[in-house]
């Protein structure tokens, strides 16, 4: 398996480059918790996402990101806890695959 | 709101009291059984005479007899939940889209009149609203919810009808000027409704298509059609059209292929713009960005007509049929063990067994019913005849109509093998996209194969038994929903989920070694 990470790493100190939406709401802050939208199309289960963000995401048999809430909707519908919004944020940041996206609350 | 229109509505207007039957035409298909209880001979019975392990027997099993209005307007109060206009032998029928059928243009303006242009803002919008129009296309969708967001995005500061205004997340980009597409890939195999409408009544479509047009400040309109006798009649009808100066919007057409993918949204839009018509992962919708970034609206074919008799004869009119909560009438393509498969149109709330009335009735004992299609929904056929179709009617039992398919499976085949058979086609449909998808869908339908096999002598050596195929669906099934860039595995799913349910029985057989067929006691 390519380049699991073994821990967080810090959290990047200026903004993301590459994908420019990554704050919800387009560099407004949200008011409500932000959800995780991934690019089923772009990942290809590196597991990455998983490593930062284990108290949302497991891995499935094949390594593709897996919603722990139960009856959580993979597509669109994690929603990020105001605690986890950071690292939500580094998770998003570290995707090789620019597959994740914050999006903001609905 | 009130217009005053020179043409009047095909059916219950109280100033046109035409019977449908005499407005019905050769091109809107009318079951054998519109002659009640004649059926296919002799197969109807007393009821007492059925025996308990077939509860649904062959023939025609009238739920609404004698409930009818004999002809002309039926308005209820709204205590009512279902109000059936002009019976006129139709077995509960209404005869909306189709009776609108015309075959040129002439026809189509003596029957329907010219096209009833409401000028920029939100007329229709708001009209629409108050039909309560959804989609026709799967997801019943609030149309109206559809065009204002288009038109919002177009225009932000005064598009959108009585909702709030986001900030589009992503900043300062120019929307563009909206497109509008008739989506007509029909790509559900055992759907005929939408080329049924086109080859009907393509006028009218066209006509919805420009009133979308018009309502959201389009600049390109397209027909995106699956090929055959529908984009036939459609290219026809766009040339009567453009040699009439008929349209406002430009209207091109374009076939798509004929794959069960091609009439999902983001795979239209693709078409469109010159790519495979795979579905799109898209985080915003594609009200705001969808073709070439430009505000996009995608509407079922049946949508846009239904969308057209509104801006015709109004809200009320529209809602003078079907439930309070589902207003007016749908399409819906009945197929498999019935005397005449075909399409009828019937207001939302017309029981099952109506239904399937229209088509001549079941030709064998039903084993069990599929709502919606490959992705639809398995029913015992312990709900009855009596059930209706509408959401309301049908959330008890998980299902829904969706795109408005009735599938009727006889009680001497096998639910399971024929979930089997769906679930491989679904499988080799998928667009080779999404990881989970792609992987997920082959492993579920070998198992939905797995559950099918009758344990024994055609196990093979290596095989699962059917109650541990049946147990590894059910997690495949949880493992691929809601993960893919479109619901293609949400409905592969959500029909093992029903099929698991349904057929519990009959893969316990399975397991034992013998196959029930699907007419059981569960
Ligand atoms: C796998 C899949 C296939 C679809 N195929 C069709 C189709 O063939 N025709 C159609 O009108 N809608 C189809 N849809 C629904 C469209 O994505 C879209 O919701 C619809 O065209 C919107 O029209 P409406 O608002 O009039 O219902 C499909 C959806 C999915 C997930
Ligand atoms: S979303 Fe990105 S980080 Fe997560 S598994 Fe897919 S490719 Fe890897
Ligand atoms: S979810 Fe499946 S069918 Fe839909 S785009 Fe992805 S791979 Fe294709």
């Amino acid at each position: 398996m390519p380049g699991i990470p073994q821990r967080r790493r810090a959290a990047p100190t200026d903004a993301p480059t590459g994908h420019p939406a990554t704050t919800a709401g387009g560099g407004v802050p949200a008011a409500g918790p932000a959800r995780l939208w991934i690019d089923w199309t772009a990942c290809d289960a590196r597991g990455w996402c998983a490593e930062l963000l284990p108290e949302l995401l497991t891995r499935d048999p094949d390594g593709y990101p897996l919603a722990l809430a139960p009856g959580a909707r993979a597509t669109r519908d994690i929603t990020i806890p105001a605690q986890l919004a950071g690292h939500a944020r580094r998770a998003v940041d570290a995707c090789p695959r620019l597959a994740l996206r914050l999006l903001p609350p609905r | 709101m009130t217009v005053e229109h020179a043409v009047s509505p095909p059916i219950a207007s109280a100033t046109a009291p035409v019977p449908p039957s005499r407005l019905a035409t050769a091109a809107a298909p009318r079951g054998p059984a519109s002659s009640v209880g004649a059926g296919p001979a002799g197969r109807e019975r007393p009821s007492r005479e059925r025996p308990d392990h077939e509860p649904w027997p062959a023939g025609v099993h009238r739920i609404r007899t004698g409930e009818h209005p004999p002809a002309g307007p039926g308005i209820t109060g709204p205590g009512h939940a279902v109000k059936t206009v002009g019976d006129g032998g139709d077995g509960g029928g209404a005869q909306r889209l189709l009776a609108a059928a015309a075959a040129d243009l002439g026809s189509h303006y003596r029957r329907c009149g010219p096209v009833p242009w409401r000028g920029p803002g939100g007329h229709l919008l708001a009209e629409i609203r108050d039909s309560g129009l959804t989609g026709r296309g799967g997801a019943a969708f609030p149309t109206w919810r559809k065009l204002s967001a288009v038109a919002a995005a177009a225009h932000p500061d005064t598009g959108r009808l009585g909702g709030r205004r986001r900030a589009a997340p992503g900043g300062t980009r120019r929307p563009g000027t909206p497109v509008v597409v008739a989506n007509a890939a029909e790509g559900e195999p055992e759907s005929a409704k939408d080329a049924t409408l086109l080859v009907a009544a393509a006028h009218l479509v066209l006509d919805g298509l420009q009133l979308a047009a018009e309502a959201v400040g389009a600049g390109e309109a397209y027909v995106h059609v699956k090929p055959g006798a529908a984009a036939q009649s459609v290219r026809r009808a766009v040339a009567e059209r453009r040699a009439a100066g008929w349209d406002r919007c430009q209207i091109e057409v374009r076939e798509a292929p004929a794959t069960f993918l091609a009439g999902e949204a983001s795979a239209v839009v693709a078409a469109l713009e010159g790519a495979p018509a795979r579905p799109r992962a898209h985080w915003r919708p594609l009200a705001d960005d969808g073709l070439h970034g430009r505000p996009t609206l995608v509407h079922n074919v049946e949508t846009l007509a239904h969308l057209a008799m509104i801006a015709r004869w109004g809200a009320a009119w529209f809602r003078s049929v079907g439930t309070a909560d589902e207003p007016g009438t749908l399409l819906v393509t009945v197929t498999g063990t019935v005397a005449a498969p075909g399409v009828v149109e019937v207001p939302y709330g017309t029981p099952l067994g109506d239904l399937l009335g229209l088509r001549g009735g079941a030709v064998e004992p039903v084993g069990a019913l599929r709502l919606g299609g490959y992705a639809g929904t398995w029913l015992p056929v312990e709900v009855g005849p009596q059930v209706a179709m509408s959401r309301a009617g049908l959330a008890p039992w998980g299902a829904e109509p969706g795109p408005g398919i009735v599938s009727v499976l006889p009680a001497g085949a096998c639910g399971l093998a024929e979930t089997a058979r769906i679930v491989a086609y679904l499988a080799a449909q998928n667009a080779g996209q999404c990881g989970p998808c792609v992987s997920g869908l082959p492993q579920l339908a070998r198992s939905v194969a797995g559950m099918a096999r009758v344990a024994g002598p055609d196990t093979a050596p290596d095989g699962e038994n059917p109650a541990q195929a049946a147990s590894r669906a059910l997690r495949l099934a949880a493992l691929v929903s809601g993960r893919g860039a479109c619901h293609h595995p949400d409905g592969a799913a959500r029909l093992v989920h029903s099929a698991l349910r349904t057929f519990a029985a009959d893969i316990r057989a399975h397991a034992q070694g013998h196959c029930l067929g699907s007419a059981h006691p569960s």
